[in-house]
Order: C-alpha cells, then structure tokens, then sequence
C-alpha cells in the first residue's frame, strides 16, 4: 500500500460517488415538505368568501408561497378569473376561502391569498421557495406534486381525487418560443377551445417540457427540483403525445406574484412594437396545409401524433428565427404607445438596442447591442423595468438613426395579442 | 522519498483533472453492473416466472396459451418460496383451469393453491418441482416513502425480462375495479403494461415491495371524461397485504374480508344542514350513509340510507373467554372503513347513530365479504 495506490482508491470513491449517486433520487427528502405546501384549488367561490352555493368551474392544484398564504396556481384553474373565490383544502385537510388577487392569463398565472376565518388572523401557512428557473438545464431531474382527478363528485365510491400525487421526470427542454406553446395550446381560443382569454399565454418567456406525467388536475401544482425548491408552475401535458408536459417557470410566476403583491398587478414594460407574430402564424399554417388561426387547437394528436407535431413546431421554430432576424420589420406601431410619440412608424427595421441602467440611483448607459432576433429583444425589453429610457437604432429609407423610447407599461387584459415588444 | 513524493503530485494531478474533466464528458466506459436499478433486477430476475393458461373455462387455448396480448406468451408472475409457490394477481388467474409455470427456462405444470380476488392476490404451486427455486423476499410496505425510487418487472417471454421505472407516487386507501377498499395501495408512476401487470414491484434492494394490479382507466370510479386521457396512475396491492393474503393461502384457510355493507360518504356542512343535524354534533363527528347492501348485515340490523353514523363500539372475545371492548369516534368514511376492516368473524360491531335527531345503537358481526356485494361498500 503505497500513496499511488491510496489515491487510486479515494480517486476510485470519488469517481463512484460521482457518477452513480446515491441509491434513492435526492429528493426523497423533500418531498415531505414539498407535500405540506401543495393545495387543492376549487374554483367557484360565487362571490364572497364562504358562498358555498358556486358552481364549479374549475380545479386543480396550487402551492402555498409565502407564509401569509399567498398561492400560486393557473388562470384556467380559476375559470379563467371568472371565479373570485376559491376553496383551498390544505394538505392536513383543513379547508379555507381564498380570494383572487390578480389574474395573469398572459402566462396562465392566477395569485390568490388565503382570508383566514375570523379569530385565524396571522396565520402561518407552510410554503414552498422559489428556485431560479433560469438555472434548470435539459436533463435535470425533477418532481411534480399535483391532486389530479376531481372532486365535483363527494360519494365516497365515486370520488375520484388522487391529493398529492408525486411523479418524477427530468427537463427535456426549454421552449423558446412562447408562441410555440400558445398555438399548442389552441392559440386565441385556449384549452380545448372553451377560453375567451385571447392573449392566452403570450407573456411566457419559457416553458419547461418534462416527462414528469402531469394529468388533468394538476394544472397549477409546482414542479420542483431536486433540492425542493419550487422551478415550475405545471399548466399542460398531453395524453396524445405521452410525456409531453408543460410548465411555466418560476422566474415569470415569480414575477407576477411581487408585482401583485406590490402593485396589485403585474407590469410588463412596453414599447408598442407589433414585431411578430400573427402575419407569420398565418403564413406557417398556410404552408403546413392548415386553415384558420388555429393550426394546432383541438388537440395535439388531430394530425398524425408526434412525428407531425415535430415537423410542424421545427418549420415554426425555423420560420420564426428567420423571419425576425435583426434587422427585424416593424409591422405596425400601436397608436398612442410610447413608440409611436418617440416617431417609429410602421416598416422601421430595428437594428439595436441600448438602455439606461440604474444602479443604487446612479444612471449609465449600456453599449448598443445587436439581438439574435425579435424574440431576443424581447427577453431583454421584459427584464428591464417600467420608465427606463431605451435607445433603438432604427434603418428607415436606407438611412440610420437612433430614437430614445421611455418603456410605458403594457397596458391590461385582453387587449394584445402576442407578438408586442 | 522523492519517489513517494513523485506518485503524490502525479496522483493528485490525475484526480482533479479527471474530476474536472468527468462533468464535461465522461471518456471512461460505464459501469452498468453497478447502477442501483440494474443490481436490483440482477436480484429479482431468477425469481421471475412466466404463467401460461392452457386452458380456462371456456376451452383449450388454440395457440397453447391464452394471453391479453398477442406476442407476449404470458402472465407475469414471481416465485416466493425454494418448493414453488408463484404469486400473481387474481385478475390474472380468473376461470384458468389449466396452467403452466415456466422459471429459469423450464416449463413445469402448476396448480392454483388459491385466490383472493379482493386483496387481487393469486397463488400458484409447482406440481413437481425437480429443483429448489431461488426465491425473492418481501420488504416491508409500510415503510415505503413517498418518492422513493421502484421498478415493475415482468417476464412477458421465458428469456426476457421488462421493467419499467417509476417512483412511489403516493401510499392511500383506494377502491379496487372490483369496488373493494384496499388500505396503504401503492401509486406509482411506473408504467403498467400487460407485460408487468401482475408481476411484482421491487425496491432498489431487488425486494417485492408490491404487485403490479391496476391503473386508474379499470376503476369504476374514474368519471368518464377523464377515464380516458389519464397516464401513470398505477396501484399496486401492498407487500404486506399479499404476504398476508398468501399466508393464509398456503395453509389452505380462506381469507376473511370483513364486511358490514355499508356504503359511506362524508358528511361536509353543505349536508350537513340538510340532514337536520343538532348543533351540538355538528363539525365533531359523523359519516353518512350512502348505500346499503340489501343482504348485508347492516341492511338485516335495520341501518338505512341517510343515517348518520357517529362512532363504532366494538366487542371483542379473546381466546381466555375474556371481553375486550372499545369504543372510536369516527369522522370521515375512511377511519370507519378502516375499523370495520381490523374487525374478526367473531366480534360484536356497534353503530352510534344519528337518525331524526335520536341516537340509537345497531348491534351486528361483520361477514366475509361476498363477490357480488355492492361495489364501493364497506
């Protein structure tokens, strides 16, 4: 036994240790706590707290963020915000009224806060944390929480409601393109074709696709890593294409859950741009042979499964990176945005974009950067904030020259379709 | 020394490089003996058999076996003793009359020993074992966790063997298709494919944890819209259940289900107030009942729909000739579903119940459970 053999076995060790694991997946030990914070939500409150004679709308899951009870669950849990008031069963099976704060069917978030019963004020609730969703690379292992089935039904025979149910799967990808996900879902009209909501998952900046199952019910339950904290919002999965799981990422839930808190609602900043979307969604479904404007509504599987639904999303995501390469076309200018009093008009190319940067009230500006396309700008112009002055450089009749925009703020439901920058 | 000190700055040089190099691309070949899930199927795989039903009820098969699926030869199944006792579902052993074992690639002439269709519990003997099989071990369910990593393993041809992956989903008391009330019933999201129904559910240790029984699309109390679309929600009948269900087997006794006929639901407050409750038991108690089996004991003792049940006595006679007797309150349907199930043939149940506004007593011993009883009663 000498030092090169000693080392051979603590290298050997290691090396083990490293690429096996641990028998069991790491999260066994979370999911205990994972579990406590993990609701079911009942949709159809009627009006005010404790109306028990609503008719259900909807349901799924939830989890519970902060310990005053906030939660986080989907817009088309809460009937799309026709339903204010919720019942919350809690996982130790008490049952509380929740009331909806905000409801952002722009990335299928809903905020409700628990109203505790009178004499219950400054209850504690047990939450979960966010993680930086950012961070989650394709491969990672992760685990849902959900109450799929429904509980309309009491008899104890017939009901049918699996509470906290645990599946485990890993990140398959990121999905870029939120509009991707938007025509998934059946674009302007939503899950299966009951939602008015029209801007109906055009704010989501991501989407995580796993193979963790995810079943009617868990919409809204978290989708948590490996060391328990929550990454995802659980919104869709499709029985046609199996292991085909959507869930929105914490960051954008995150987002509107302070801006709620805040605010009392979510602020998006703006510029006015019509950059994208709809002229392109109506060539590419021109060209894969489908009418309307909803290629893919009424379920994934309509159109020969899986092998047609990835050549149909490879010719968007080709067709969407080429079309609004930079320079990219402005197709129009939203009257009385903060772009058409700064003078962009329609058929403006947009090379680049610079912006102020405040740090701790002292303002310097950022260089002139190039994005990749309109879908880069984008991601940028979301992560700044509301009143930041933002310099375009803008080609117009083969001459360039910069514009300084002032970012408004995006303004409410129902009035924009995707594709706004 | 200068040697030694040589293999130190070597040796350290060798582990960090290949330390950092091996989060970017591992060049050396893997293992695979060593993954936790593979040295559990090593385990488990000699146990594994394959049954074959060679004739049922209704004939003799034409292709020598009857099957679920064409090219699969049969029913998995898993071999718990060295003189060749092989559980399996009951579901999957229904009407068989004639039936073939094969483990280790040989096929022997089996016989069913018994069959418990509530607990879904089947067991087969070898007629003449020649050998002494190696057979798998039991762990213990109770002390499962959730989210605990498991795999379904089945045999589907005599050399192969598939099993699919999943984790503990959930441990609850859930409905069999059959309307029976199965305590602690594994969820798993391990797929369940005919190949691995009825075959068992092992632990990383390689121990059967579990028989592969049902998905959620055979329950009868799945609504229909939903019966449908739903992935991955798999039962299994716990370990602990078919080793129970199994002991009594092979001592040729039959298992007794307790079973009173009743059919409960939760009394919440919306039902509460429509029932006429007095105050003073509102929110602390009750189970209301929903159905009554019309040849049940409840149903001969006079219990009826609507009435609502506060709390159970019960009288025990122990084998000293002493009486044992103890008194619970209830307040959901499963807490009463679970005290009728630890009931014996020969115990006294008493039924506190609310019935307009009076609370009487129903005295009555609870009876095995027979096949056609109403689905979902207690």
């Amino acid at each position: 036994m000498n030092f090169k053999s000693s080392l051979f076995v603590l290298f050997a060790v290691s090396f083990f240790a490293f690429v096996f694991g641990e028998d069991d997946p790491k999260w066994v030990e979370n999911v205990n706590t994972s579990v406590q914070s993990t609701v079911t939500v009942t949709a159809g409150g009627g009006d005010y707290a404790g109306d028990k004679s609503g008719f259900v709308l909807g349901g799924g899951s939830g989890s519970i963020v902060t310990p005053e009870g906030h939660i986080v669950t989907n817009c088309h849990v809460m009937g799309w915000g026709k339903q204010r008031w919720a019942f919350i069963r809690l996982n130790d099976g008490s049952v509380e009224d929740a009331k909806l704060l905000f409801n952002n069917c722009k990335i299928d978030v809903a905020i409700l806060q628990i109203v505790p019963e009178p004499g219950e004020e400054g209850k504690v609730f047990p939450y979960v944390k966010f993680g930086d969703s950012d961070e989650v690379v394709a491969g990672e292992q992760v685990y849902a929480i959900g109450n799929p089935g429904d509980s309309s039904n009491f008899t104890m025979y017939k009901d049918f409601l699996l509470k906290n149910t645990v599946t485990a799967g890993s990140v398959r990808d990121r999905v870029l393109s939120p509009q991707l996900v938007n025509r998934m879902l059946g674009g302007n009209g939503a899950i299966g074709g009951t939602s008015t909501v029209w801007d109906y998952g055009t704010e989501l900046s991501h989407t995580f696709d796993t193979d963790a199952t995810i079943n009617g019910g868990n919409s809204g339950g978290p989708l948590f890593d490996e060391n328990g904290f929550q990454v995802g919002v659980n919104f869709a999965g499709s029985s046609m294409l199996e292991g085909q799981n959507m869930a929105i990422v914490s960051n954008d839930a995150k987002k509107t859950l302070f801006d709620t808190i805040d605010h009392g609602r979510v602020i998006y900043p703006w510029l006015g741009l019509y950059v994208f979307i709809d002229r392109m969604t109506l060539e590419w479904s021109d060209e894969i042979g489908i009418q309307g404007r909803n290629p893919l509504g009424g379920g994934m599987g309509a159109f020969g499964g899986r092998e047609a639904w990835d050549r149909a999303s490879d010719t968007f995501t080709r067709q969407a990176r080429n079309k609004v390469k930079t320079p990219f076309e402005v197709f129009d200018v939203y009257p009385e945005s903060p772009s058409y009093k700064a003078g962009l008009r329609q058929g403006d190319k947009i090379l680049e974009i610079a912006w102020d940067m405040n740090e701790d009230g002292k303002i310097t500006k950022s260089e002139m950067k190039m994005p990749k396309d309109a879908f880069e700008a984008r991601f940028w112009i979301r992560g700044l904030d509301k009143n930041i002055k933002v310099i375009l450089s803008v080609e117009r009749n083969g001459q360039i020259f910069n514009v300084p925009v002032v970012l408004g703020e995006q303004p409410g439901e129902g009035q924009f379709a995707g594709g706004t920058l | 020394m200068i040697n030694r000190f040589f293999f130190l700055l070597i040796g350290l040089f060798s582990f960090s490089s290949v330390q950092l190099f091996s989060k970017e691309v591992p060049t050396f070949d893997l293992d695979t003996s060593q993954l936790p899930t593979v040295k559990a199927l090593q385990i488990i795989d000699p146990s594994l058999a394959s049954i074959e039903v060679v004739e049922n009820r209704y004939g003799i098969s034409m292709s020598g076996t009857f099957t679920r699926t064409v090219g699969i030869n049969g029913f998995p199944g898993v071999v718990i003793s060295p003189d060749g006792f092989v559980v399996t579902t009951a579901k999957n052993m229904e009407d068989a009359l004639r039936i073939n074992v094969i483990v280790a690639n040989k096929r022997y002439t089996a016989s069913l020993a018994g069959s418990d269709k509530f607990n879904d519990v089947a067991l087969l003997k070898i007629d003449n074992p020649d050998t002494l099989f190696e057979a798998a071990s039991f762990a213990d369910s109770d002390k499962l966790t959730q989210g605990q990593t498991v795999i379904a393993v089945g045999r589907p041809l005599p050399n192969q063997q598939a099993a699919t992956r999943g984790i503990v989903s959930a441990l609850r008391d859930y409905f069999l298709p059959n309307g029976y009330l199965m305590p602690n019933m594994i969820q798993t999201d391990a797929h369940n494919f005919t190949f691995n129904r009825g075959g068992p559910l092992i632990d990383l240790t390689g121990k059967i944890i579990g028989l592969m029984s049902f998905s959620v699309q055979e329950n009868q109390g799945t609504p229909q819209y939903l019966s449908t679309s739903v992935l991955d929600l798999n039962f299994a009948t716990p370990s602990n259940i078919v080793w129970e269900s199994v002991y009594k087997m092979m001592q040729g006794e039959e298992v007794f289900h307790p079973w009173v006929g009743l059919g409960l639901r939760p009394l919440d407050d919306t039902l509460a107030i429509y029932a006429n409750i007095p105050e003073e038991y509102l929110g602390k108690s009750g189970v209301m009942v929903q159905d009554v089996d019309p040849n049940s004991p409840a149903s001969r003792q006079g219990l009826s729909r609507g009435d609502i049940i506060l709390g159970m006595t019960r009288v025990r006679r122990l084998y000293n000739g002493e009486e044992n007797t103890s008194e619970e309150i209830v307040s959901t349907p499963l807490e009463l579903a679970g005290l009728i199930r630890d009931s014996h043939p020969q115990d006294t149940l008493g039924f506190v119940v609310l019935r307009s506004g009076e609370v009487e007593e129903f005295l009555m011993s609870p009876e095995d459970r027979p096949v056609e009883a109403l689905p979902g009663t207690v």
